[in-house]
């Protein structure tokens, strides 16, 4: 596996490794990349090493890929224009492209974890993204009260089955002011609107990605830690939300923390996004065989 | 006036093709100085942490008008292999690859090793043995590898502490990355400092804390080749132990080890 570095965007500033896709399997003709975006300040390798690891796995299935840094992470120097960091996250991912695009590559899978899945998903909306793999985003961010409703759920679940949290209740070494006002503040917020709910996460992923889910574009939804909280507090949205847009996958994997640290949690997001990339260029190779084939036969 | 496209490092992969290591070498916008730097990376979950640290490094190098290589170590980072497979012996070998490949670009014969945690240690370590190291930076250095293989434990029982929900992992994995036996034994063992090259002329230890024993006795080993070995307090965060996505940069500590090169510049 040759792997080799790029620069991309408009400064041509923007540092990637680009894994090409290994001549095998039924996705090589695909002409698809996924591309990797940072996840918060950690640099294009990803956490524990996980975008690298993704990265061959995928090649080595015949997927090429590319793992980037944005302006000022990692190898990246900050923009020579100055441009305002909350216009970056729109304007360099479709830089980056136009550069993959430039490079015979014409249909990307956009994905990263935490705020990399954030960038992937603002993204969508460009005709040229074809799957979205969206790892633990913050999905209940945006409203307050999800936000808070999950929290309280998922440390309350936590603490409960945490021997060592007991301890530390029994043993006066918890905030019992920040606990009090936690759960009775919870409490007081679910009374007053009447256990009805302003928005729900599902609801406003739906509409996050609306413009690809538009195209029926296929997206993969991983969500551990916390982020399985929501999945399950609001299951009902999310069955439903999947009945309507059948191109969207949710799976939840309890035994991984945010960042997925271990070896094995690695492992298996690996594999689970192997397999459903592969899926997806597979269908994707075979869709376009009879416009080449033609061109091919002619020669 | 320095613009950030003038900063930004060149990436690139060197080394034989089974054993490609991925470096970025920072060009000086200052006029350039006779020596270049090569910067030895932490290690494991230090390295993710520290990245920033050592980027800046580079940075405030290159600024100041030294050429500048940063590089992963195989198994790390962008560099090929996995993790698993590494050994000391197989780092220290890489730090003499990289060496070759900072005089190649800088067109420098005098370097200037600089180590950060086991990156420290190991710099030390292969310096002995290069030619052209003139000086030699160690940054909270590893000095006893079983101190660093209980605070890496401690660390992971902190990690699934904080993690109840029976997150499942190899049973001598420190936070994601394999610690087998062998390597354990050999940071057991293996993290003596030599005596330096007679080329080396200055060594700075910059230890977390200056007065431990240990701290005086590598001083002294690194001394006893006529080298003059500066000792402080290095006075900034201990990166390596702060989260990932904090990505804090110690500039404090990074500026005196600039200064403290250049005093020693011929």
């Amino acid at each position: 596996m040759s792997e080799e570095p790029i620069l991309l965007g408009e400064h041509g500033s923007l540092l990637g490794i680009h894994t090409p896709a290994a001549p095998v399997g039924a996705a090589r003709n695909s002409r698809l990349a996924m591309v990797l975006f940072n996840a918060g300040l950690i640099h294009h390798v990803g956490p524990g090493r996980l975008y690298v690891k993704l990265a061959r796995a995928l090649a080595a299935r015949g997927i090429a890929a590319v793992r980037v840094d944005f302006s000022g992470i990692g190898d990246s120097p900050p923009r020579p224009d100055h441009a305002p960091a909350h216009e970056l996250g729109m304007r360099e991912p479709r830089e980056m492209l136009d550069d993959l695009e430039r490079r015979g590559y014409d249909g990307f899978i956009l994905g990263g974890v935490c705020s990399g899945a954030k960038h992937a998903a603002l993204a969508a909306g460009d005709p040229r993204v074809k799957g979205l793999v969206l790892i633990n985003q913050e999905l209940a961010a945006a409203d307050p009260e999800a936000a808070q409703q999950v929290s309280v759920q998922y440390y309350l679940r936590r603490s409960l089955r945490n021997p060592r949290a007991w301890r530390n209740l029994f043993a006066g070494k918890v905030n019992y002011g920040a606990l009090f006002t936690a759960l009775v503040g919870g409490a007081r917020r679910l009374l007053a609107r009447g256990g009805r709910r302003r928005h729900s996460p599902a609801e406003l992923l739906l509409e996050e990605l609306a413009p690809a889910l538009g195209r029926a574009t296929p997206a993969l939804i991983v969500l551990s830690d916390r982020h399985a909280e929501v999945l399950r507090l609001f299951a009902a949205d999310f069955a439903a939300a999947m009945q309507h847009h059948p191109s969207l996958r949710f799976e939840s994997n309890c035994y991984a923390d945010h960042l997925f640290t271990s070896t094995s949690a690695q492992a298996a997001l690996v594999q689970q996004v192997c397999e459903w990339a592969e899926e997806l260029a597979r269908t994707r190779a075979h869709e376009r065989t009879p416009a080449v084939a033609p061109a091919l036969a002619a020669r | 006036m320095r613009t950030s496209s003038q900063e930004a490092p060149l990436p690139c992969f060197f080394g034989d093709e089974a054993h490609r290591l991925y470096g970025c070498h920072h060009l000086p916008t200052e006029a350039a100085r006779r020596e270049a730097i090569l910067i030895c990376s932490a290690t494991a979950h230090e390295y993710e942490r520290c990245h920033r640290a050592t980027r800046q490094l580079a940075v405030q190098f290159a600024r100041a008008g030294y050429p500048a290589l940063r590089f992963d170590y195989f198994g790390t980072g962008d560099s090929a292999g996995d993790y698993a497979e590494a050994s000391l012996s197989r780092w220290r070998d890489d730090i003499a690859a990289a060496a070759a490949e900072c005089r190649v670009r800088s067109a420098r014969k005098s370097l200037c090793l600089a180590g950060l945690r086991l990156g420290a240690t190991l710099a030390a370590q292969a310096a002995a043995a290069l030619e052209g190291v003139t000086q030699l930076v160690l940054y909270a250095p590893i000095l006893d590898g079983a101190a660093l293989l209980e605070e890496w434990g401690r660390e992971q029982a902190v990690f699934d502490g904080k993690h109840s929900q029976a997150i499942r992992r190899a049973p001598q994995e420190i936070l994601g990355f394999p610690l087998g036996q062998s390597f354990r034994a050999q940071l057991g063992t293996g993290l003596a400092v030599p005596a330096p090259a007679p080329a080396i002329r200055r060594v700075l230890v910059l230890a977390e804390r200056a007065d431990e024993p240990g701290v005086r006795q590598a001083a002294a080993v690194l001394a006893s080749r006529g080298a003059a070995v500066t000792v402080e307090q290095a006075d900034g965060p201990a990166v390596w132990r702060s989260e990932p996505l904090q990505a804090i940069v110690p500039f404090k500590v990074l500026r005196r080890i600039v200064a403290w090169v250049g005093e020693g510049a011929r």
